[in-house]
């Protein structure tokens, strides 16, 4: 805002502001990294263990668990670290078709991961475990890379960028199938809160607002 | 042309409340760079207009000011936005300087 004139671009920079306020502390890729790592480690570790129905319910209910675990501890943490340093914010609800399009991407990885095991046809099997990786990295790494540039946020192309060249050493490696793309996770994942952790650093280094009196 | 959202700090304001569900009084402050005093007065004036509501509540015994766009705020920013874009089409990046 220069003086008493503001062009179209200062009031769309200005709407991407809270986007990126939301982000800024690194609290949302940590818990996404969390959530990434908890989910690829922990189907990793189910895959290791003997297939029993104990272990099965254990896992789908550690998983309920963590994740609403996660969640609490997102929204305490952006209550206790965020808020009273740069004021509070309550984001709109996502649209409909934004819930959509999150909810089919969860649905085509997990059909993927979900399916491999029960593909009877070798051919169809074999390709679809050669092919999940890749496909895997692109989907996350385009799912980052909109909001990164959309907001701006250099961290998070990176991020879309450690995607494709995790997805692509893992292919390298031939890594394959429900494994590989548990491994990717978890990769992202530990990658994601190392990144969100040093924004947060940053983050607590500026000083706070003053409170309202 | 909409006078009370042409105004740059209250234009900001607004922009910035058009993406959240309500934000409160120190995150304005923080993002507008506007003295309390400032802030406060164009908030008023939002309010008489009835762009925004502004809810005064306590967390703790820290006082806390949330504010949010009405409806008709809303419906105004956007209208403001289509004038605006319509006004710069030809040359998008151009400012526009208020008429005093």
């Amino acid at each position: 805002m220069e003086g008493a004139k503001m062009s179209l671009a200062d009031v769309d920079q200005i709407t991407l502001r809270t986007s990126r306020y939301w982000m800024e502390d690194g609290l949302v890729e940590i818990m996404m990294g969390a959530l990434f790592l908890f989910l690829g480690g922990g189907t990793l570790v189910r895959m290791a263990l003997p297939r029993e129905l104990t272990w099965d319910l254990l896992a789908s209910a550690l998983t309920i668990v963590g994740a609403l675990g996660l969640r609490w501890g997102f929204q305490k943490a952006k209550e206790k670290i965020t808020f009273p340093r740069g004021g509070y914010v309550s984001l709109l609800e996502p649209t409909r078709k934004s819930r959509l399009s999150v909810r089919v991407t969860f649905a085509i990885l997990a059909l993927i991961s979900g399916s491999l095991p029960f593909v009877r046809f070798n051919d169809l099997r074999v390709q679809l475990a050669e092919t999940a990786v890749p496909f895997a990295a692109l989907i996350f790494a385009s799912t980052l890379a909109w909001p990164g540039f959309q907001l701006r946020l250099r961290r998070v192309v990176f991020e879309a960028l450690l995607c494709l060249m995790f997805g692509a050493a893992l292919y390298a490696a031939g890594l394959k199938g429900s494994k590989g793309v548990m491994t990717l996770m978890s990769m992202i994942g530990f990658c994601m809160i190392c990144l969100g952790a040093v924004a947060l650093s940053r983050f607590l280094k500026t000083p706070p607002q003053q409170p309202e009196e | 042309l909409n006078r009370i959202i042409h105004e740059p700090a209250r234009l900001t304001i607004v922009a910035l409340l058009s993406t959240v569900k309500e934000a409160d009084f120190l995150y304005l402050s923080r993002e507008t760079g506007l003295t309390k005093g400032n802030l406060s007065a164009h908030l008023s004036k939002l309010e008489e207009a009835g762009y925004v509501d502004i809810e005064k509540k306590f967390r703790g015994k820290i006082p806390l000011t949330l504010v949010r766009l009405t409806p008709q705020g809303r419906s105004e920013f956007q209208s403001y936005r289509k004038w605006m874009k319509g006004v710069l089409a030809p040359s998008r990046r151009e400012a526009v300087h208020i008429p005093t």
